[in-house]
Protein backbone atom coordinates (compact mmCIF):
# COMPACT_ATOMS: atom_id res chain seq x y z
CA UNK A 1 0.00 0.00 0.00
CA UNK A 2 1.44 3.31 -1.08
CA UNK A 3 -0.69 5.37 1.23
CA UNK A 4 1.29 8.34 2.54
CA UNK A 5 1.23 8.77 6.30
CA UNK A 6 0.71 12.17 7.88
CA UNK A 7 2.86 13.26 10.85
CA UNK A 8 1.69 12.33 14.35
CA UNK A 9 -1.16 14.25 15.88
CA UNK A 10 -0.54 16.93 18.47
CA UNK A 11 -2.90 18.63 20.89
CA UNK A 12 -4.16 22.13 20.37
CA UNK A 13 -1.72 24.36 22.31
CA UNK A 14 -3.06 25.50 25.67
CA UNK A 15 -2.91 29.20 24.86
CA UNK A 16 -4.76 28.70 21.57
CA UNK A 17 -7.29 26.47 23.28
CA UNK A 18 -8.00 29.08 25.94
CA UNK A 19 -8.19 31.89 23.39
CA UNK A 20 -10.50 30.04 21.00
CA UNK A 21 -12.72 28.83 23.82
CA UNK A 22 -13.10 32.31 25.26
CA UNK A 23 -13.82 33.73 21.79
CA UNK A 24 -16.41 31.04 21.15
CA UNK A 25 -18.20 31.68 24.42
CA UNK A 26 -18.20 35.43 23.89
CA UNK A 27 -19.52 34.95 20.36
CA UNK A 28 -22.15 32.44 21.46
CA UNK A 29 -23.41 34.67 24.26
CA UNK A 30 -23.59 37.61 21.89
CA UNK A 31 -25.31 35.73 19.08
CA UNK A 32 -27.68 33.93 21.38
CA UNK A 33 -29.32 37.25 22.18
CA UNK A 34 -30.08 37.99 18.57
CA UNK A 35 -33.48 37.06 17.24
CA UNK A 36 -33.67 35.44 13.80
CA UNK A 37 -33.29 37.91 10.97
CA UNK A 38 -36.64 37.05 9.48
CA UNK A 39 -38.39 38.09 12.66
CA UNK A 40 -37.96 41.84 12.13
CA UNK A 41 -39.84 42.07 8.81
CA UNK A 42 -42.42 39.60 10.02
CA UNK A 43 -42.90 41.67 13.15
CA UNK A 44 -43.18 44.86 11.13
CA UNK A 45 -45.74 43.28 8.81
CA UNK A 46 -47.71 42.03 11.77
CA UNK A 47 -47.63 45.49 13.33
CA UNK A 48 -48.89 47.12 10.15
CA UNK A 49 -51.69 44.56 9.91
CA UNK A 50 -52.56 45.19 13.53
CA UNK A 51 -52.66 48.96 13.02
CA UNK A 52 -54.83 48.59 9.95
CA UNK A 53 -57.16 46.23 11.75
CA UNK A 54 -57.47 48.43 14.80
CA UNK A 55 -57.97 51.54 12.68
CA UNK A 56 -60.80 49.83 10.78
CA UNK A 57 -62.23 48.57 14.02
CA UNK A 58 -62.05 52.05 15.56
CA UNK A 59 -63.75 53.93 12.73
CA UNK A 60 -66.28 51.41 11.54
CA UNK A 61 -69.84 51.34 12.93
CA UNK A 62 -70.97 48.23 14.66
CA UNK A 63 -71.87 46.62 17.93
CA UNK A 64 -68.77 47.82 19.61
CA UNK A 65 -70.60 50.78 21.15
CA UNK A 66 -72.17 48.45 23.64
CA UNK A 67 -68.77 47.76 25.00
CA UNK A 68 -67.91 51.45 25.31
CA UNK A 69 -65.60 51.42 22.34
CA UNK A 70 -65.12 54.35 20.02
CA UNK A 71 -67.83 54.98 17.45
CA UNK A 72 -68.30 57.45 14.67
CA UNK A 73 -71.49 59.39 15.26
CA UNK A 74 -73.93 56.56 15.76
CA UNK A 75 -75.49 55.16 18.87
CA UNK A 76 -76.58 56.57 22.15
CA UNK A 77 -73.75 55.91 24.52
CA UNK A 78 -71.65 58.57 26.13
CA UNK A 79 -68.62 57.62 24.18
CA UNK A 80 -66.89 60.57 22.63
CA UNK A 81 -66.38 60.29 18.93
CA UNK A 82 -62.70 60.14 18.23
CA UNK A 83 -60.79 60.23 15.02
CA UNK A 84 -59.10 57.18 13.75
CA UNK A 85 -55.77 56.75 15.43
CA UNK A 86 -52.66 57.78 13.62
CA UNK A 87 -50.32 54.89 13.14
CA UNK A 88 -47.63 56.84 14.85
CA UNK A 89 -49.69 57.75 17.87
CA UNK A 90 -48.39 56.75 21.21
CA UNK A 91 -50.10 54.02 23.17
CA UNK A 92 -52.98 55.35 25.25
CA UNK A 93 -54.67 53.71 28.16
CA UNK A 94 -58.44 53.33 27.81
CA UNK A 95 -60.30 55.46 30.31
CA UNK A 96 -62.23 53.70 33.03
CA UNK A 97 -65.52 54.86 31.55
CA UNK A 98 -64.70 53.26 28.29
CA UNK A 99 -64.37 56.50 26.40
CA UNK A 100 -60.69 56.22 25.93
CA UNK A 101 -59.29 55.42 22.57
CA UNK A 102 -57.18 52.31 22.46
CA UNK A 103 -54.48 53.22 20.08
CA UNK A 104 -51.86 50.77 19.06
CA UNK A 105 -48.22 51.35 19.48
CA UNK A 106 -46.39 52.64 16.47
CA UNK A 107 -45.48 49.87 14.03
CA UNK A 108 -41.79 50.49 14.40
CA UNK A 109 -42.11 50.06 18.14
CA UNK A 110 -43.83 46.75 17.70
CA UNK A 111 -41.33 45.66 15.14
CA UNK A 112 -38.51 46.47 17.49
CA UNK A 113 -40.15 44.57 20.26
CA UNK A 114 -40.78 41.58 18.07
CA UNK A 115 -37.41 41.52 16.41
CA UNK A 116 -35.15 42.25 19.30
CA UNK A 117 -34.43 39.96 22.17
CA UNK A 118 -33.41 41.51 25.48
CA UNK A 119 -30.27 43.53 25.09
CA UNK A 120 -27.22 41.44 25.82
CA UNK A 121 -25.86 42.29 29.20
CA UNK A 122 -22.58 40.57 28.59
CA UNK A 123 -20.94 43.47 26.88
CA UNK A 124 -18.40 43.38 29.68
CA UNK A 125 -15.47 41.00 29.58
CA UNK A 126 -16.32 37.41 30.42
CA UNK A 127 -15.58 36.72 34.05
CA UNK A 128 -15.96 40.35 35.07
CA UNK A 129 -19.47 40.18 36.48
CA UNK A 130 -20.94 38.80 39.66
CA UNK A 131 -21.73 35.10 40.01
CA UNK A 132 -25.39 35.84 39.40
CA UNK A 133 -24.61 37.64 36.14
CA UNK A 134 -21.99 35.21 34.93
CA UNK A 135 -24.05 32.09 35.47
CA UNK A 136 -26.93 33.41 33.44
CA UNK A 137 -25.70 31.62 30.34
CA UNK A 138 -24.65 28.51 32.19
CA UNK A 139 -27.61 27.84 34.47
CA UNK A 140 -29.84 30.87 34.06
CA UNK A 141 -32.21 31.51 36.95
CA UNK A 142 -30.26 29.39 39.42
CA UNK A 143 -30.65 30.23 43.11
CA UNK A 144 -27.91 30.54 45.65
CA UNK A 145 -27.76 27.32 47.64
CA UNK A 146 -24.68 27.97 49.71
CA UNK A 147 -22.04 30.62 50.04
CA UNK A 148 -19.06 28.61 51.24
CA UNK A 149 -16.82 31.58 51.91
CA UNK A 150 -15.92 34.90 50.33
CA UNK A 151 -14.76 33.19 47.16
CA UNK A 152 -17.02 30.22 46.51
CA UNK A 153 -20.72 29.63 46.18
CA UNK A 154 -23.00 26.90 44.90
CA UNK A 155 -26.07 27.66 42.80
CA UNK A 156 -28.91 25.29 42.03
CA UNK A 157 -31.66 25.11 39.46
CA UNK A 158 -33.79 22.04 39.07
CA UNK A 159 -31.58 19.00 39.12
CA UNK A 160 -28.40 20.87 38.28
CA UNK A 161 -25.90 23.01 40.10
CA UNK A 162 -22.93 25.18 39.34
CA UNK A 163 -19.96 26.18 41.43
CA UNK A 164 -18.96 29.82 41.19
CA UNK A 165 -15.53 31.10 42.23
CA UNK A 166 -14.67 34.74 42.69
CA UNK A 167 -10.91 34.95 42.88
CA UNK A 168 -8.60 37.89 42.27
CA UNK A 169 -11.38 39.95 40.71
CA UNK A 170 -12.37 37.25 38.26
CA UNK A 171 -15.54 35.22 38.39
CA UNK A 172 -15.41 31.64 37.24
CA UNK A 173 -18.59 29.71 36.73
CA UNK A 174 -18.15 25.99 36.39
CA UNK A 175 -20.12 23.87 33.98
CA UNK A 176 -23.51 22.79 35.26
CA UNK A 177 -23.47 19.30 36.75
CA UNK A 178 -26.28 17.05 37.92
CA UNK A 179 -27.06 17.15 41.64
CA UNK A 180 -26.83 13.39 41.66
CA UNK A 181 -23.16 12.93 40.97
CA UNK A 182 -22.14 10.81 38.03
CA UNK A 183 -19.64 8.12 38.75
CA UNK A 184 -17.10 9.49 36.32
CA UNK A 185 -14.27 11.93 35.99
CA UNK A 186 -16.50 14.84 34.89
CA UNK A 187 -17.75 15.10 38.49
CA UNK A 188 -14.22 15.93 39.63
CA UNK A 189 -13.03 18.13 36.74
CA UNK A 190 -11.28 21.29 37.89
CA UNK A 191 -11.43 24.82 36.62
CA UNK A 192 -8.11 26.52 35.95
CA UNK A 193 -7.25 30.14 36.39
CA UNK A 194 -3.85 31.51 35.54
CA UNK A 195 -3.35 34.83 37.26
CA UNK A 196 -0.22 36.67 38.34
CA UNK A 197 1.97 33.69 37.60
CA UNK A 198 -0.05 31.44 39.87
CA UNK A 199 -2.43 28.66 38.93
CA UNK A 200 -5.65 28.06 40.80
CA UNK A 201 -7.54 24.80 40.36
CA UNK A 202 -10.91 24.35 41.94
CA UNK A 203 -13.79 21.90 41.96
CA UNK A 204 -16.84 21.13 44.02
CA UNK A 205 -20.05 19.21 44.25
CA UNK A 206 -22.68 17.65 46.39
CA UNK A 207 -21.75 14.93 48.84
CA UNK A 208 -23.98 11.87 48.33
CA UNK A 209 -26.76 11.77 50.88
CA UNK A 210 -25.96 9.60 53.87
CA UNK A 211 -22.25 9.63 53.14
CA UNK A 212 -21.49 12.95 54.81
CA UNK A 213 -19.21 11.42 57.42
CA UNK A 214 -17.49 8.90 55.22
CA UNK A 215 -16.71 10.97 52.17
CA UNK A 216 -13.45 12.51 51.08
CA UNK A 217 -12.07 13.90 47.85
CA UNK A 218 -8.34 14.51 47.54
CA UNK A 219 -6.49 16.05 44.61
CA UNK A 220 -2.81 15.39 44.09
CA UNK A 221 -1.12 18.00 41.92
CA UNK A 222 1.99 17.85 39.75
CA UNK A 223 3.96 19.61 42.49
CA UNK A 224 3.26 16.67 44.78
CA UNK A 225 0.86 18.51 47.04
CA UNK A 226 -2.39 16.79 48.02
CA UNK A 227 -5.34 19.00 48.76
CA UNK A 228 -8.38 17.56 50.50
CA UNK A 229 -11.85 18.96 49.87
CA UNK A 230 -13.61 20.80 52.67
CA UNK A 231 -17.33 20.45 53.28
CA UNK A 232 -20.14 22.80 54.28
CA UNK A 233 -23.86 22.35 54.80
CA UNK A 234 -26.55 24.50 53.22
CA UNK A 235 -29.93 25.56 54.62
CA UNK A 236 -31.58 22.45 53.26
CA UNK A 237 -29.16 20.17 55.05
CA UNK A 238 -27.26 19.23 51.90
CA UNK A 239 -23.51 18.82 52.29
CA UNK A 240 -21.26 20.29 49.61
CA UNK A 241 -17.59 19.59 49.06
CA UNK A 242 -15.18 22.08 47.64
CA UNK A 243 -11.50 21.97 46.76
CA UNK A 244 -9.32 24.87 45.71
CA UNK A 245 -5.57 25.02 45.43
CA UNK A 246 -3.30 27.80 44.20
CA UNK A 247 0.28 27.06 43.26
CA UNK A 248 3.13 28.03 41.00
CA UNK A 249 3.07 25.43 38.25
CA UNK A 250 6.38 26.61 36.84
CA UNK A 251 4.95 27.35 33.39
CA UNK A 252 5.75 25.26 30.35
CA UNK A 253 3.70 22.65 28.60
CA UNK A 254 1.09 21.15 30.91
CA UNK A 255 0.85 18.06 28.78
CA UNK A 256 4.38 17.11 29.71
CA UNK A 257 3.62 17.28 33.42
CA UNK A 258 2.17 14.52 35.56
CA UNK A 259 -1.62 14.66 35.54
CA UNK A 260 -3.74 15.72 38.49
CA UNK A 261 -4.92 12.63 40.34
CA UNK A 262 -8.18 12.51 42.27
CA UNK A 263 -8.88 10.03 45.03
CA UNK A 264 -12.48 9.73 46.11
CA UNK A 265 -13.15 7.83 49.33
CA UNK A 266 -16.62 6.69 50.18
CA UNK A 267 -17.19 4.46 53.19
CA UNK A 268 -13.65 3.27 52.97
CA UNK A 269 -13.87 2.40 49.28
CA UNK A 270 -11.50 4.40 47.13
CA UNK A 271 -11.79 5.36 43.49
CA UNK A 272 -9.09 7.09 41.53
CA UNK A 273 -9.49 9.39 38.58
CA UNK A 274 -6.80 10.89 36.40
CA UNK A 275 -7.68 14.30 35.02
CA UNK A 276 -6.78 14.72 31.37
CA UNK A 277 -5.07 18.05 30.72
CA UNK A 278 -7.41 20.39 28.95
CA UNK A 279 -10.38 18.05 28.93
CA UNK A 280 -10.81 17.68 32.67
CA UNK A 281 -8.87 20.73 33.77
CA UNK A 282 -10.97 23.36 32.08
CA UNK A 283 -14.29 23.00 33.86
CA UNK A 284 -15.19 26.65 33.63
CA UNK A 285 -18.07 27.60 31.38
CA UNK A 286 -17.96 31.37 31.24
CA UNK A 287 -14.42 32.02 30.07
CA UNK A 288 -11.37 30.29 28.68
CA UNK A 289 -8.65 28.51 30.59
CA UNK B 1 -21.01 8.91 26.37
CA UNK B 2 -23.86 8.69 23.88
CA UNK B 3 -26.45 9.99 26.33
CA UNK B 4 -23.99 12.61 27.36
CA UNK B 5 -23.58 13.75 23.78
CA UNK B 6 -27.32 13.78 23.29
CA UNK B 7 -27.44 16.26 26.17
CA UNK B 8 -24.80 18.38 24.47
CA UNK B 9 -26.70 18.45 21.21
CA UNK B 10 -29.95 19.22 23.03
CA UNK B 11 -28.07 22.04 24.75
CA UNK B 12 -26.98 23.41 21.37
CA UNK B 13 -30.53 23.21 20.09
CA UNK B 14 -31.56 25.21 23.14
CA UNK B 15 -28.92 27.87 22.46
CA UNK B 16 -26.76 26.87 25.40
CA UNK B 17 -23.22 28.27 24.99
CA UNK B 18 -22.04 25.84 27.65
CA UNK B 19 -22.85 22.97 25.31
CA UNK B 20 -20.69 24.55 22.62
CA UNK B 21 -17.84 24.90 25.10
CA UNK B 22 -18.22 21.27 26.16
CA UNK B 23 -18.24 20.11 22.55
CA UNK B 24 -15.13 22.19 21.91
CA UNK B 25 -13.38 20.72 24.96
CA UNK B 26 -14.19 17.25 23.75
CA UNK B 27 -13.30 17.52 20.09
CA UNK B 28 -11.04 20.53 19.57
CA UNK B 29 -7.93 18.35 19.30
CA UNK B 30 -9.44 16.06 16.71
CA UNK B 31 -10.72 18.93 14.60
CA UNK B 32 -7.40 20.75 14.95
CA UNK B 33 -5.52 17.76 13.60
CA UNK B 34 -8.07 17.15 10.86
CA UNK B 35 -7.65 20.75 9.71
CA UNK B 36 -3.88 20.46 9.90
CA UNK B 37 -4.05 17.50 7.54
CA UNK B 38 -5.89 19.71 5.08
CA UNK B 39 -3.69 22.77 5.48
CA UNK B 40 -0.24 21.52 6.52
CA UNK B 41 0.08 24.54 8.77
CA UNK B 42 -0.51 24.41 12.52
CA UNK B 43 -1.29 28.12 12.86
CA UNK B 44 -3.86 27.96 10.09
CA UNK B 45 -5.28 24.82 11.63
CA UNK B 46 -5.84 26.80 14.85
CA UNK B 47 -7.76 29.46 12.96
CA UNK B 48 -9.71 26.83 11.07
CA UNK B 49 -10.60 25.06 14.32
CA UNK B 50 -11.99 28.28 15.66
CA UNK B 51 -13.99 28.78 12.45
CA UNK B 52 -15.35 25.24 12.64
CA UNK B 53 -16.82 25.77 16.10
CA UNK B 54 -18.15 29.18 15.14
CA UNK B 55 -19.92 27.46 12.26
CA UNK B 56 -21.21 24.83 14.65
CA UNK B 57 -22.77 27.58 16.75
CA UNK B 58 -24.15 29.32 13.68
CA UNK B 59 -25.81 26.10 12.52
CA UNK B 60 -26.51 24.72 16.00
CA UNK B 61 -30.08 23.86 15.14
CA UNK B 62 -28.81 21.52 12.45
CA UNK B 63 -26.38 19.56 14.60
CA UNK B 64 -27.22 15.88 14.37
CA UNK B 65 -26.02 12.78 16.10
CA UNK B 66 -24.79 9.78 14.20
CA UNK B 67 -24.84 6.63 16.33
CA UNK B 68 -24.96 8.83 19.41
CA UNK B 69 -22.04 11.00 18.40
CA UNK B 70 -21.86 14.52 17.00
CA UNK B 71 -18.37 13.87 15.73
CA UNK B 72 -19.26 12.86 12.14
CA UNK B 73 -21.37 15.99 11.72
CA UNK B 74 -18.51 18.01 13.18
CA UNK B 75 -16.07 16.44 10.73
CA UNK B 76 -18.43 17.37 7.92
CA UNK B 77 -18.34 21.02 8.98
CA UNK B 78 -14.58 20.86 9.45
CA UNK B 79 -14.07 19.35 6.01
CA UNK B 80 -15.99 22.20 4.39
CA UNK B 81 -14.31 24.91 6.46
CA UNK B 82 -10.82 23.54 5.87
CA UNK B 83 -11.45 23.00 2.18
CA UNK B 84 -12.42 26.67 1.86
CA UNK B 85 -9.48 27.77 3.99
CA UNK B 86 -7.18 25.78 1.73
CA UNK B 87 -8.62 27.42 -1.37
CA UNK B 88 -8.19 30.90 0.10
CA UNK B 89 -4.62 30.14 0.99
CA UNK B 90 -3.82 28.82 -2.47
CA UNK B 91 -5.26 32.00 -3.98
CA UNK B 92 -3.17 34.06 -1.60
CA UNK B 93 -0.01 32.10 -2.39
CA UNK B 94 -0.58 32.57 -6.12
CA UNK B 95 -0.95 36.31 -5.52
CA UNK B 96 2.30 36.61 -3.60
CA UNK B 97 4.36 34.23 -5.69
CA UNK B 98 6.32 37.10 -7.21
CA UNK B 99 7.32 38.55 -3.87
CA UNK B 100 10.78 37.80 -2.45
CA UNK B 101 10.77 35.08 0.15
CA UNK B 102 11.07 36.17 3.74
CA UNK B 103 14.40 35.48 5.37
CA UNK B 104 14.17 32.52 7.73
CA UNK B 105 14.22 33.56 11.36
CA UNK B 106 16.61 31.55 13.48
CA UNK B 107 14.86 29.71 16.27
CA UNK B 108 16.44 26.86 18.11
CA UNK B 109 13.44 25.83 20.16
CA UNK B 110 12.82 22.14 19.88
CA UNK B 111 9.10 22.65 19.60
CA UNK B 112 9.44 25.03 16.68
CA UNK B 113 11.67 22.60 14.82
CA UNK B 114 9.22 19.87 15.53
CA UNK B 115 6.36 21.99 14.33
CA UNK B 116 8.10 23.01 11.14
CA UNK B 117 9.19 19.44 10.54
CA UNK B 118 5.67 18.13 10.78
CA UNK B 119 4.38 20.89 8.52
CA UNK B 120 6.98 20.01 5.89
CA UNK B 121 6.09 16.36 6.18
CA UNK B 122 2.39 17.10 5.85
CA UNK B 123 3.03 19.25 2.76
CA UNK B 124 4.89 16.31 1.30
CA UNK B 125 1.97 14.00 2.07
CA UNK B 126 -0.49 16.43 0.50
CA UNK B 127 1.70 16.70 -2.57
CA UNK B 128 1.55 12.93 -2.91
CA UNK B 129 -2.23 12.87 -2.83
CA UNK B 130 -2.69 16.01 -4.88
CA UNK B 131 -3.33 13.98 -8.01
CA UNK B 132 -6.44 12.49 -6.44
CA UNK B 133 -9.82 14.14 -7.00
CA UNK B 134 -10.86 16.27 -4.01
CA UNK B 135 -13.69 13.91 -3.11
CA UNK B 136 -11.33 10.97 -2.87
CA UNK B 137 -8.82 12.99 -0.86
CA UNK B 138 -11.54 13.88 1.61
CA UNK B 139 -12.56 10.28 2.12
CA UNK B 140 -8.94 9.27 2.51
CA UNK B 141 -8.47 12.03 5.10
CA UNK B 142 -11.51 11.05 7.11
CA UNK B 143 -11.09 7.29 7.05
CA UNK B 144 -7.37 6.64 6.76
CA UNK B 145 -6.01 9.64 8.61
CA UNK B 146 -8.73 10.67 11.07
CA UNK B 147 -9.86 7.14 11.84
CA UNK B 148 -13.56 7.50 11.06
CA UNK B 149 -15.53 4.40 10.16
CA UNK B 150 -17.07 4.20 6.70
CA UNK B 151 -20.45 4.96 8.26
CA UNK B 152 -19.12 7.99 10.11
CA UNK B 153 -17.37 9.29 7.02
CA UNK B 154 -20.58 8.80 5.04
CA UNK B 155 -22.46 10.83 7.65
CA UNK B 156 -19.78 13.51 7.63
CA UNK B 157 -19.87 13.89 3.86
CA UNK B 158 -23.59 13.23 3.56
CA UNK B 159 -23.10 10.48 1.00
CA UNK B 160 -24.04 6.79 1.03
CA UNK B 161 -21.66 4.35 2.71
CA UNK B 162 -21.11 2.62 -0.62
CA UNK B 163 -19.83 5.85 -2.08
CA UNK B 164 -17.31 6.17 0.72
CA UNK B 165 -16.11 2.63 0.10
CA UNK B 166 -15.74 3.12 -3.63
CA UNK B 167 -14.02 6.50 -3.30
CA UNK B 168 -11.56 5.11 -0.82
CA UNK B 169 -10.93 2.08 -2.93
CA UNK B 170 -10.33 4.24 -6.01
CA UNK B 171 -8.07 6.57 -4.03
CA UNK B 172 -5.94 3.69 -2.82
CA UNK B 173 -5.74 2.15 -6.27
CA UNK B 174 -4.69 5.45 -7.78
CA UNK B 175 -2.04 5.98 -5.12
CA UNK B 176 -0.59 2.54 -5.76
CA UNK B 177 -0.52 3.31 -9.47
CA UNK B 178 1.09 6.69 -8.90
CA UNK B 179 3.76 5.17 -6.69
CA UNK B 180 4.46 2.54 -9.30
CA UNK B 181 4.74 5.17 -12.05
CA UNK B 182 7.01 7.21 -9.85
CA UNK B 183 9.34 4.30 -9.13
CA UNK B 184 9.32 3.15 -12.77
CA UNK B 185 9.95 6.59 -14.14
Amino acid sequence: MAEPTPPPERPLPDDARARIRADLLAHAHERRSSAPRWLAPVGAAAAVALVAGLAYWAISPGDSEQEGLPVTGRGSTTATPTPAPEPSAATATPKPDGTGTPTPAAPETLAETAGTAPAPDDAVQAGGGSCEDELEFVLGGASLALRVDATASFWVKGEKFVLCDELHGRTTVHRALPLTARDDVSTYAVSSDFLDGMTTRSAGGLVPQGAEDVFDVAYTFPDGHTEHATTAVDDQGRTWWRMTYTYDDGGGNELKKPPIEVTVSLSGVQKRYTLRWGLDTCAQANHGC
Amino acid sequence: MAGDERELVDGLHQDDPGALAALFDRYADRIYNHCFRHLADWAEAEDATSSVFLEVWRHRQRVRLHDGSALPWLYGVATNVCRNAGRSRRRYLRAVTGLPAAAPEPDHAEQVTDRLGSEARMRDVLAQVEALPAREREVLGLVAWSGLTYEQAAAALDVPVGTVRSRLSRARARLTELTKEHSDG
